[in-house]
């Protein structure tokens, strides 16, 4: 007997669509079928809709702890289960930020308590813990952060010099984890950001003009270099530009160990949104042109991006809807939204059923370790699943969303496809508009990646 | 259900795990970490792979003069672990595309004893020829092939116009094509100065076709496929400079992939100095070891997606009757039970290739390029029972003892791989065990083929 069936289903799998039944046992997934369904102590009806492998998104910052007027662990990963997301990666500038495993530990345990959806702890790698990241590489942290120019908050402080990061690539290549990498340069952005203001630009365009690509494209260029003298494993963080897309794929020709995400806001707002938008859409680094953006299309059709990532990052309205852009806070939510986006973009043609899982679940899993206990519906994987419902159209409202800020660019946009239900290990964690049980989502530990796994896809 | 296959590691080309497999019927209709059989027949498969049928895309099982037939072709076939061919069912010169089709059909559907789909080769274009390849995509004949040489296809060959005009055709259609390629010209060239210099033996055979035969007409090819967008296999790649120009074509957007033969992979030039190197002229002919190389470079890198056997294998007597000119040697070598075997040994085992690479080019990326998939090519539930049960632990001589063809040697005698397929399951029925074909002659059936599946082109795309 098993303890969960979930019949009359479309369990999309690496292998095609199955439909049939799919069974259970101790949180992961014992058995597939199309004959008659087995027995069990539970029973879902999917009614026929489609069953997705859980997303697995590699950046978020829910905030917690420091920062929870913003977002904690407990809202950041509600909205996370309904938005089809079962797995979450964490960033480490919280505060205080993640730079020992005493912090780690705690940071792990607050998490722990509140999660709605299982997660990895980000460590930081700044100029001060050099000594520590073995530590924290072995305590389980899914990747450490490295930024190329200051933060909002620091710590964690950015890494300015070359022989420090070069240091620091080199011990954390030693562990196998994967640099990821805020790619943007420091200097650059300090130059472009004064040009602006002693312009005395308030335009919506100001913040792209401060941030040029420039800023993004050195940044990933000096990340490379290190990557590939050190043999790191080098993961480039929402990627924003097509020219840093060009970077990202002649590496991986080079056979260097590289790999990239961008975000939803990447591929569905560009430069021109600015006018209408302002603030809401502000991150670091920008949403650029069109051009870019038909450009980061390709790259997560040809595999040199090899994962969508949200860069959910929450502020409250009082920080983020300022009169004056260029003080506004930069980020804004994406772990509920970007499901239903990209079904939307999937219904329009633009990528497969079997492209967006790629992106959204195989590859963040492959990439940090985790695969193939996540990322994938298949017999022994975790029961970490989506049912979505892929023709219901309706309209996104901030009002709507868990997060406690949960300012979007993305209001209004009408979607097509929705979260039916989540089940985190075979248990319902969301299901028709609501938050099911106490929060039970447990820390991942990533095993070993292989470096035929981060083979150019090319 | 009828079959369980129980403890084994199931390899697909998108991973690997352990489970259980359940049959019922012809299909899979279970996969689960455990499966109680309830009185199903049960293969235990511990300590092994068990991994798609093979789909052996390039064949000749019943060319005339030569050994085999679509019998004991595809005994060796199953024994082998392939269990889909698809065959070259060929134009000769008067007959129409439906007359060919009915002809090969009508031989194979009495004989063959694994499933089978078939490939058009057209060596004559005419008015009728546009409505015919319609009607034949139609009815599951959804590839084209053609000669661009004349001088071992029984003057079957093409020009480029006739090329032009079927890519025309078959781009309009959504078909696929095929091109032998080799500068048909450029090769008789040579070959008349060594018959004229006395230089008679096989050796002569590969030296009159050098790589650069190959690269040209590669090229020269994938243009016409550019001018008329369409889709383009090369089959029997044999050369470092023919990927050169693959990858060149890919890299533009062409839609073009390749095959490569085992006999390639496993094999070196050296062959032809060896006192039988007549059983060893085939055309393209096997290259040099650094070819080789490239060879399973290209298979891992995934510009060539497939593998595929070029079975065609002669008698001694019959290779005998080019003893004193290389011109007059059948082409052709056996191959189709070697595919596997050799796959695992030559490429697995020496970390040329993984296993998910391996099952990629034996089974899923034919099947895609093929248009079986996902009914072949790939174990999910929902799919043909089309099995493979592969002991990586069980050392086998391909020896003539060992393989099924019908003739009295084997190319690759001398070569002991570490592991072989121990049981060979198609559509639910184990049809061989240890070596040994069990069950029935013309047991297979007639596949009619979808168009290419456009995520083949994808594993080609250069960036």
């Amino acid at each position: 007997m098993f303890d969960l069936v979930i019949r009359d289903g479309r369990f999309v799998t690496p292998q095609g669509i199955i439909d049939g039944w799919l069974a259970v046992n101790d949180g992961r997934i014992a058995a597939l079928g199309e004959d008659s369904s087995p027995a069990a102590h539970e029973t879902l009806d999917a009614q026929g809709n489609l069953i997705l492998p859980g997303g697995i998104d590699p950046h978020v910052h829910f905030r917690d702890p420091g920062f929870t007027a913003k977002e904690d662990f407990g809202t950041g990963s509600a909205a996370a289960a309904a938005g089809g997301v079962t797995t979450v990666f964490d960033m480490p500038n919280t505060h205080p930020a993640v730079l020992s495993t005493e912090l780690f530990q705690a940071k792990q345990e607050n998490c722990e308590s509140k999660s709605f959806v299982d997660f990895g702890l980000y460590a930081a790698a700044d100029p001060t813990n050099l000594f520590e990241l073995h530590a924290l590489a072995e305590q389980g942290a899914i990747a450490f952060k490295v930024f190329l120019s200051d933060p909002a908050h620091p710590p964690p402080q950015a890494i300015l010099d070359n022989a420090v990061l070069w240091q620091t690539f080199k011990e954390i290549g030693d562990t196998g984890r994967p640099v990821c990498v805020h790619a943007e340069d420091q200097a650059l952005i300090q130059f472009f950001t004064e040009r602006v203001r002693a312009a005395g630009r308030r335009d919506p365009l100001a913040h792209l003009d401060a941030r040029p690509t420039l800023c993004e494209t050195t940044a990933i260029a000096r990340a490379i270099l290190m990557a590939a003298d050190t043999g790191a494993h080098l993961h480039v963080c929402h990627l924003s530009s097509g020219e840093g897309a060009n970077l990202i794929r002649s590496a991986k020709l080079r056979g260097i160990r590289v790999t990239a995400e961008t975000g939803p806001q990447n591929l569905l707002l560009n430069s021109t949104d600015y006018v209408r938008l302002g603030a809401r859409m502000k991150m670091k680094p920008p949403i650029r042109t069109a051009q870019d953006s038909a450009q980061l299309w390709q790259a997560i059709l040809d595999g040199t991006v090899d994962m969508l990532a949200t860069d959910h990052a929450p502020h409250t309205a009082e920080e983020k809807l300022k009169d004056d852009w260029m003080a506004a806070a930069s980020g804004f939510v994406g772990v509920e939204t970007t499901l239903p986006l990209m079904l939307t973009q999937v219904n329009a043609k633009r990528l497969t059923l079997a492209q967006l899982n790629r992106l959204r679940s195989e590859m963040p899993a492959r990439v940090f370790g985790l695969y193939p206990r996540k990322g994938v519906i298949q017999v022994g994987a975790d029961a970490d699943l989506v049912l979505v419902d892929l023709v219901r159209e309706w309209d996104i409202q901030e009002a709507d969303l868990h997060s406690r800020s949960p300012i979007t660019p993305f209001g209004g946009w009408r979607v097509k496809g929705s979260v039916l239900a989540t089940l985190v290990r075979g248990r319902v964690v969301y299901r028709e508009g609501q938050i099911v049980g106490a929060p039970q989502g447990k820390p991942v530990r990533p095993n070993e990646v292989k470096h035929e796994t981060l083979r150019a896809v090319a | 259900m009828n079959l369980v296959i129980k403890n084994g590691t199931v390899v697909n080309a998108s991973g690997t795990y352990r489970a259980d497999i359940g049959i019922t019927g012809e299909r899979i209709t279970q996969v689960a970490a455990d499966i109680s059989p309830d009185g199903a027949q049960v293969l235990d498969a511990q300590g092994k792979f068990v991994l798609p049928g093979a789909i052996d895309a390039h064949t000749h099982m019943e060319w005339p003069r030569s050994a085999d037939d679509f019998e004991s072709g595809t005994i060796a076939a199953a024994c082998g672990g392939v269990t889909t061919i698809i065959d070259f069912a060929v134009q000769y010169k008067g007959k129409t595309l439906r007359e060919t089709m009915e002809d090969w059909r009508s031989r194979a559907d009495a004989k063959v004893c694994i499933d089978y789909g078939l490939h058009l080769v057209v060596s004559d274009f005419n008015e009728d020829t546009p409505r015919e390849m319609q009607e034949l995509v139609g009815e599951g004949v959804t590839s084209f092939k053609m000669w661009m040489t004349s001088s071992h296809s029984g003057g079957l060959g093409v020009d480029d116009g006739t090329i032009y005009q079927v890519m025309e055709v078959a781009s309009q259609l959504g078909a696929l094509v095929g091109l032998h390629c080799e500068n048909d010209p450029m090769m008789r060239v040579l070959i008349n100065s060594f018959l004229r210099a006395g230089k008679t033996s096989p050796e002569y055979h590969r030296l009159s076709r050098p790589p650069f035969v190959e690269a040209e007409a590669i090229r020269r090819v994938a243009t016409i496929a550019e001018a008329t967008d369409c889709a383009l296999y090369i089959p029997h790649m044999s050369s470092a400079a023919g990927r050169v120009a693959l990858r060149e074509a890919q890299r533009r957007g062409v839609r073009v992939v390749a095959e490569t033969c085992p006999q390639f992979l496993a094999l070196t030039d050296k062959v032809y100095r060896r006192p039988d190197a007549a059983r060893f002229v085939m055309s393209p002919p096997i290259k040099t070891a650094a070819d080789q190389a490239e060879l399973w470079r290209g298979l891992a890198e995934g510009d060539i997606v497939s593998v595929g056997s070029d079975h065609c294998p002669y008698s001694d007597e019959r290779k005998a009757e080019g003893r004193d000119d290389f011109t007059k040697i059948p082409n052709g070598v056996p191959g189709t039970e070697a595919i596997v075997p050799l796959l695992y040994g030559k490429g697995v085992a020496c970390g040329r290739l993984t296993l998910e690479q391996m099952v990629a080019v034996t089974a899923e990326n034919p099947a895609r390029l093929f248009g079986l998939y996902p009914r072949k090519g790939v174990i999910v539930v929902g799919s043909d029972a089309d099995l493979v049960i592969f002991d990586p632990a069980c050392p086998m001589r391909l020896d003539a003892k060992s393989l099924h063809s019908q003739i009295s040697y084997s190319i690759y005698d001398d070569i002991t791989v570490p592991g072989r397929p121990v049981a060979t399951i198609a559509r639910g029925e184990l049809i061989a065990r240890e070596g040994e074909f069990s069950s029935k002659k013309a047991r297979g059936k007639f596949l009619a083929r979808a168009l290419p599946d456009p995520a083949i082109w994808e594993h080609a795309r250069h960036v």
